[in-house]
């Protein structure tokens, strides 16, 4: 075995090759396209046309097989093995090992087999390393973002020097405050490489400290941000909720799956698909669960609810539910009722001799299930008495429930219950209470949330714009249910059974059902269903995202970076804004120039001109309302105005607040800004907008590190050209083993450079032998042979005795099975010892006399149940703190958390009104801090402390001010995840676009015309387009360059048409529409359609489909923006995405509560292009 | 000795590693070509959904090689039957007579023809091969060792219905999508299906 020395002398050797490679690329391209190829001033190649990604790859020569990963965030981390001859990777293997680390053979037939089998994305990897339009050199945009023709080529040198220059400019101005890390994940592996989480601005040091990154070293200008864009919704409930949090768990064990679960719910789920490495163990413990559960009634169902039959479906589901996107909390609501009229007599309120619902249970630890009175609690022993003044030490007043308010009120609409006494048991503590208290309170009232500031009546209902509102008085029935999800009414009553009587139930959610414009009340309805129905703290039955194998990892090596220095350096307290708010930062500061340059906002139709202007943003801001310039001490902390009790601001000479906002963007290995955020149009025409930086501290400037020119470099000032795995030395962690070493194995392409070098160089040329502070002054090489050395002389670890080379040559070691282990009855993670933090069940509680609320206050437990205001301490690195700094006069008002499960939560609706309140002085004189816009809604309160259905017209009708799709083309769209994408990563790569993009018409069988293609699934015609995808315009980067417009796929023209040579090749994504719904409008398969909103449209092929709902458009995540400017389409816009992103089509409104990415929620019209 | 594909039709999570595994292994580019297929078809009624992932069935009496008029396709003792590329004469017969639409012919933009000395013509015919140099070798099939739901095997046709009961052999009757080419049921492919178990609907998508 060679040294890795040698290895990469290999490589150098390698460069005339792989430069001939490129010129056969560059001739395969200029032969195909009309646009060719690009030069930079010495005649090399930056970035080529496509060509056929025809590897020049030897046939002989010694292979060699390395270890290692990808990098891209699919959700997984998928062992691969590249077959390297001659410094080349042919081709890609997986995880075959046979054998555990510690020599147990591995049984495939275990569900929790751990060896991690890659999928398409990793095993055509190969495709994406050297694909043609990989960026080699550094570019800086010299005429206007986006426009092609304005890249120049630069050095690094030139490059990094504007940029710290621009750096020091804007933090002389604005401090720390300007200067901003956007959420990435397109480069997502280690501390030491990944791309946004790594050395130029991770969370988390090496070291533990927080934020241990260069931005730090480069003026304490390390970024905070609330949650990342899978989770946002999920995380929120997390955090402002109070009662129990049975969602905590993202992952069930495929043990307690197989071995107590009695039947699962996936609502939407995909996980076979976004999880990759768990997949096998998902099918595998939904067939343990059928095969223990064979013969008995009723268990052992797999039933799947969604609107789109995703792969997960077809694989794992006996029964599909077709159910319309962002139905579930209407569905749920229908299932309670039904459970509800199985529990009393809802004609007289008397509870039935079998009920479906356990009453007792109810009274007792689920607050807000029914109306109830005040109380004052002891913490204690739960006792409860009648509020009589302020609480004593040790007791808590708890509010309310107030009549027509609860849960129970809400779905039964407008009937009247009978009081605690009369439909009680006496041995229920709780009811007994509640009666002795106030004995007129009724267990429900007539709904009573307001309609125009009046609690509602018949009259204001009916006189509402909002569906949501004219329901309030609805009974929620089944049929109501159905009339709204198109489920049957029989098929939501079997549901309600399953969940009711139906043993231990696994709802598996998914990421989808968050990330709607309701998920986060989705998730909180479903949690309240599981609540309701005591499917929580049991072995069996949870909520979680996906299933996944327990395995026992051997034990690797630790690494450390010897010599990582933060000294001098401060833990600065900013204000945790969204990590979806970047856009409203930049609105923030740069209001009046967008205004003065043609920014219209007429992609925010809800928003509008005359909101335009410094200091203001769109909507409720998730915090970018904080980002101004602020007054610290010496240890970073923001200073507090004792008069006022607010944090204090800069301020301008003029006196104005310094709208710090975002002035200079590092936006390393993503996409965010263009692609993956909603309302792709919006981000362009600001960005387009917006002056070019000029290294000045006021104009804006937007850095992408990148392996593509994708939709977010294309429209960036400065574009640096990014190493990728295989290319660059990185400790991955495959799911299912110890992290591993990946040497480099190919060269990067060009001038790329890995991040942890870019992270050196950057620091370098910001202040010299700055660079030793984060990498110690050594290559991450000598800091992984460190960790090595440590690993190969401890007996307990895997490399014991082992040689360097040894180690290079297999890092990899495979981890065990282990088919008892079953996690422990309370699915929540205690984070002591269970012998100092007993794990209480569901059971072991039901058995008890039901006085004391189970869920204990108790410190460094993992539930959140904390009161409204309850955590003041502004966090710099946890992404738990969002906002959650108050005035001390607002946390002595708020109310309190019942320690009991909540499905009725107040302290939820005050974290929502006044989140952000200390940051928001500035706005203090005209009334308005915190985050409640009275605004909208017909002023009603828009964040309610029940999960209640809120209607999908309501959000499209105030995201699309008031002009919904017209009826009779009126479809609902949601994105999926699929598995040819990973998020807008490997969106270029030939073999998934084969797999996911097609081209209009149908294929006939050219190998036998006497039998033609019959079938809709083989008809459709895949991509075809290899060689035009991922290419520039003709001399896009030379003086005076061909003046076309951005385009990725060039066999597409700038006016979106097709000439006759490209028809058979030129591909688009495909959309999923329902067989019927098609004949209906007159689109057959294969058809080009237009698909649009009023925030923006698309150019797809349909895929026709019985897999999806009526009313729907399944539109998958990740393709990139790629606009043309079609006249007369018929759709409102001037321009088309035929690239077919969906982002296109999201509207910048917000998702409800946490202001987060609502991003999989559009209503569209659909229609076929006729000439193209 | 049959060698013969084994298929879990519950199992196969549609994931095309397999697929995409084969076209990186033998360097098949973008393109027409591709030794295997995933398509998740749809029928009237139970299942209505059933992925098929398929490549040649390695017929006892393969249509394919009865058609040939160049002798370019055998079938070896162990029943694989591959194609010696640099024997076909590009006659295309082969591609009409598979019942399943295995054989392939790449163009010039998947195949480009220069450094294409091995053979006489242009895009001589090209298909699984059962991946017959690893089998002699004693190891696995590119798709078997790729497939994440654990749904294929390959081995003899006899061993693998002992080991999978449930596993029916594909046909026309039971898995009508398979036959995309023409409706050739002489052939007796050596591909066994385990099916998809049924699936109910609850709602209407007509």
């Amino acid at each position: 075995m060679k040294s890795l020395k040698s290895i990469t002398g290999e490589l150098a050797g390698k460069t005339v090759s792989r430069r001939s490679f490129l010129k056969s690329m560059a001739a395969a391209g200029a032969a195909a396209s009309v646009f060719g190829c690009s030069k930079g001033d010495d005649g090399e190649i930056i970035y080529t046309g496509g060509g056929n990604p025809d590897i020049e790859i030897p046939e002989t020569g010694e292979a060699k097989y390395f270890y290692g990963s990808s990098s891209h965030n699919c959700g997984g981390r998928c062992t691969t093995r590249a077959e390297v001859v001659n410094g080349t990777i042919r081709r890609f293997l997986s995880d075959e090992s046979m054998m555990s680390a510690e020599g147990s053979y591995l049984n495939g037939e275990s569900r929790n087999y751990p060896q991690t089998k890659a999928c398409a994305r990793c095993r055509s990897y190969k495709y994406r390393l050297y694909h043609p339009g990989r960026l080699k050199y550094p570019l800086k945009q010299t005429i206007k973002r986006g426009d092609l023709n304005g890249f120049k080529r630069i050095s690094w040198e030139q490059a990094l020097k504007e940029i710290t220059d621009k750096h020091k400019e804007v933090f002389k101005k604005y401090g720390t405050d300007g200067i901003y890390a956007i959420y990435a994940c397109g480069h997502d592996t280690s501390p030491y490489e990944s791309a946004s989480s790594g050395p130029v601005a991770r969370k988390n040091g090496i070291d533990n400290t927080p934020y241990g990154n260069a931005l730090r070293l480069m003026g304490n200008s390390q970024t905070v941000y609330f949650s990342n864009y899978s989770a946002h919704q999920f995380q929120f409930l997390a955090y402002g909720y109070t009662g129990a949090w049975p969602v905590g768990a993202m992952d069930m064990p495929a043990n307690n799956v197989a071995r107590f679960t009695d039947n699962i719910v996936m609502w939407g789920n995909n996980s076979l698909s976004t999880r990759n490495p768990q997949a096998y163990a998902s099918v595998r413990a939904v067939e343990d669960m059928k095969k223990r559960c064979q013969g008995e009634d009723g268990k052992g169902r797999a039933v799947f609810v969604g609107p789109e039959f995703s792969d997960t479906g077809v694989t794992c589901a006996d029964e599909w539910y077709v159910a319309k996107p962002y139905t579930d909390s209407a569905i749920i609501a229908g299932m309670i009722y039904h459970m509800l009229e199985n529990t009393f007599n809802l004609e007289t309120g008397a509870p039935l001799p079998d009920p479906w619902l356990d009453i007792d249970y109810l009274d007792t630890m689920v607050y807000g299930f029914f109306d109830s009175p005040a109380y004052n609690l002891n913490e204690s022993d739960g006792t409860i008495s009648p509020v009589n003044g302020a609480p004593a030490a040790g007791s808590r007043n708890v509010n309310e429930v107030g009549r027509g308010r609860s849960y129970c009120s809400w779905i039964l609409g407008s009937s009247t219950g009978k009081t605690y006494s009369e439909t009680s048991a006496s041995s229920n503590y709780t009811a007994a209470k509640y009666a002795e208290i106030d004995p007129s309170f009724t267990r429900w009232a007539p709904c009573s949330y307001t309609v125009n500031k009046a609690p509602v009546t018949e009259g204001g209902a009916a006189a509402s714009v909002y569906k949501t509102k004219r329901d309030y008085l609805t009974p929620k029935t089944p049929e109501w249910a159905s009339a709204i999800s198109g489920v049957p009414e029989t098929a939501i009553k079997r549901l309600a059974e399953l969940y009711a009587k139906g043993g231990q139930i696994l709802s598996l959610w998914s990421g989808g059902m968050q990330k709607q414009a309701e998920g986060v009340i989705a998730l909180f309805a479903l949690q309240a269903l599981h609540v309701i129905t005591k499917n929580v703290y049991k072995q069996g039955a949870s909520i979680a995202w996906y299933i996944t194998p327990t395995i026992k990892k051997a034990s690797g090596i630790t690494m450390s970076v010897s010599g990582e220095d933060y000294s001098g350096t401060l833990e600065v307290e900013k204000p945790a804004a969204s990590c979806t708010a970047w856009h409203n930062a930049i609105k923030l500061a740069y209001g009046d120039e967008l205004k003065e340059r043609g920014y219209t906002g007429q992609y925010i139709p809800d928003w509008g001109v005359d909101n335009i202007g410094k200091g203001k943003v769109y909507h409720d801001d998730g915090g970018a309302k904080a980002m101004l310039a602020w007054e610290r001490d010496g240890d970073g902390k923001v200073i507090t105005d004792n008069n006022t009790g607010y944090f204090k601001y800069k301020t301008d000479t003029d006196g104005t607040p310094l709208y710090a906002g975002i002035r200079l963007m590092y936006n390393t290995g993503g996409n965010i800004f263009i692609n993956q955020h909603q309302n792709s149009n919006d981000s362009r025409e600001m960005l387009e907008c917006l002056p070019l930086n000029n290294g000045d501290s006021d104009t804006f400037c937007l850095v992408s590190f990148d392996n593509f020119l994708s939709p977010t470099p294309m429209y960036s000032d400065y574009v640096l050209p990014a190493a990728t795995n295989w290319e660059q030395g990185d400790i991955v962690s495959p799911t299912n083993s110890t992290p591993i070493y990946m040497p480099v194995v190919t060269p990067p392409p060009g001038e790329s450079k890995s991040t942890w070098d870019f992270a050196e160089a950057l620091l370098e040329a910001y202040e010299s032998g700055l660079s030793k502070n984060i990498t110690g002054g050594h290559p991450l090489e000598y800091h992984v042979k460190k960790a090595f050395q440590k690993a190969s002389s401890n007996v307990d670890s895997g490399y014991y005795g082992k040689t360097w080379d040894e180690y290079l040559e297999n890092p990899y070691l495979a981890a065990e099975e282990d088919n008892y282990k079953v996690s422990p009855a309370c699915m929540l993670q205690p984070m002591l010892p269970e012998s100092i933090m007993p794990i209480v069940s569901m059971d072991s509680y039901s058995n008890a006399d039901k006085k004391t609320a189970f869920i204990k206050r108790s410190a460094g437990h993992y539930v959140i149940m904390d009161d409204a205001g309850s955590s003041s301490n502004i966090s710099t690195a946890l992404s738990g703190d969002y906002g959650n700094q108050y005035l001390q006069s607002s946390i002595d008002q708020a109310p309190k958390s019942p320690l009991r499960f909540a499905v009725y939560s107040d302290v939820f609706v005050w974290n929502y009104e006044h989140r952000f309140e200390k940051w928001h002085g500035y706005m203090a004189a005209s009334g308005n801090t915190g985050q409640k816009n009275e605004d909208m809604f017909e002023k009603d309160p828009i964040v309610l402390p029940i999960p209640m259905y809120f209607a999908y017209e309501d959000y499209f009708y105030e995201a699309y001010n008031g002009e919904l799709p017209a009826e009779g083309n009126r479809f609902l769209l949601t994105t999926t995840h699929d598995r040819y994408r990973s998020h807008s990563s490997m969106a270029e790569n030939p073999l998934l676009r084969e797999l996911s993009h097609k081209v209009p018409g149908v294929r006939k069988n050219v190998d036998n015309p006497a039998f033609p293609y019959t079938r809709d699934e083989d008809t459709l015609k895949p991509a075809g387009d290899y060689g035009h995808y991922a290419s520039a315009p003709e001399r896009a980067f030379e003086e005076g360059g061909s003046g076309q417009y951005p385009a990725y796929n060039s066999a597409i023209a700038p006016d979106g048409s097709v000439s006759q040579e490209n028809k058979e090749i030129a591909s688009y994504s495909e959309i999923w529409m329902n067989k019927a719904d098609a004949a209906g409008m007159g689109i057959q398969n294969g058809d080009l359609v237009d698909v649009w909103n009023k925030i923006g449209a698309v150019r797809c092929v349909a895929k026709l489909t019985k897999r999806c709902a009526k009313g729907f458009l399944g539109l998958h995540q990740g393709c990139w923006y790629d606009i043309r400017e079609i006249p007369g389409s018929g759709t409102g816009h001037k321009y088309i995405d035929v690239g077919g992103n969906c982002n296109t089509l999201m509207a910048s409104k917000p998702s409800r509560a946490d202001h987060g990415n609502g991003q999989q929620s559009a209503m569209v019209s659909v229609k076929k292009v006729e000439n193209y | 000795m049959r060698m013969a594909f084994f298929f879990d039709q519950s199992r196969c999570i549609g994931c095309n590693a397999c697929t995409v595994a084969c076209k990186d292994w033998y360097g098949v580019n973008p393109g027409r070509v591709r030794y295997r297929t995933q398509t998740t078809y749809e029928t009237d009624e139970a299942p209505f959904f059933a992925s098929l992932v398929m490549s040649c069935n390695h017929c006892e009496k393969p249509a394919c090689m009865t058609a040939c008029g160049a002798g370019a396709i055998t079938k070896r003792s162990d029943g694989i039957v591959v194609v010696d590329r640099s024997k076909c004469q590009e006659l295309h017969s082969c591609l009409t007579a598979c019942p399943f639409g295995a054989p392939g012919v790449a163009d010039d933009t998947q195949e480009p023809v220069k450094g294409n000395e091995k053979w006489d013509y242009s895009h001589p015919m090209q298909k699984c091969n059962m991946c017959v140099e690893l089998l002699d070798k004693g190891e696995k099939t590119v798709c078997e060792r790729s497939c994440v739901g654990h749904a294929i095997e390959v081995g003899d046709y006899d061993e693998l219905l002992r080991r999978h009961p449930g596993a029916v052999q594909v046909s026309k009757d039971l898995f009508p999508y398979a036959y995309k080419n023409n409706n050739d049921t002489t052939t007796n492919p050596s591909f066994l299906i385990k099916p998809r178990k049924s699936l109910v609907i609850e709602g209407s998508l007509d």
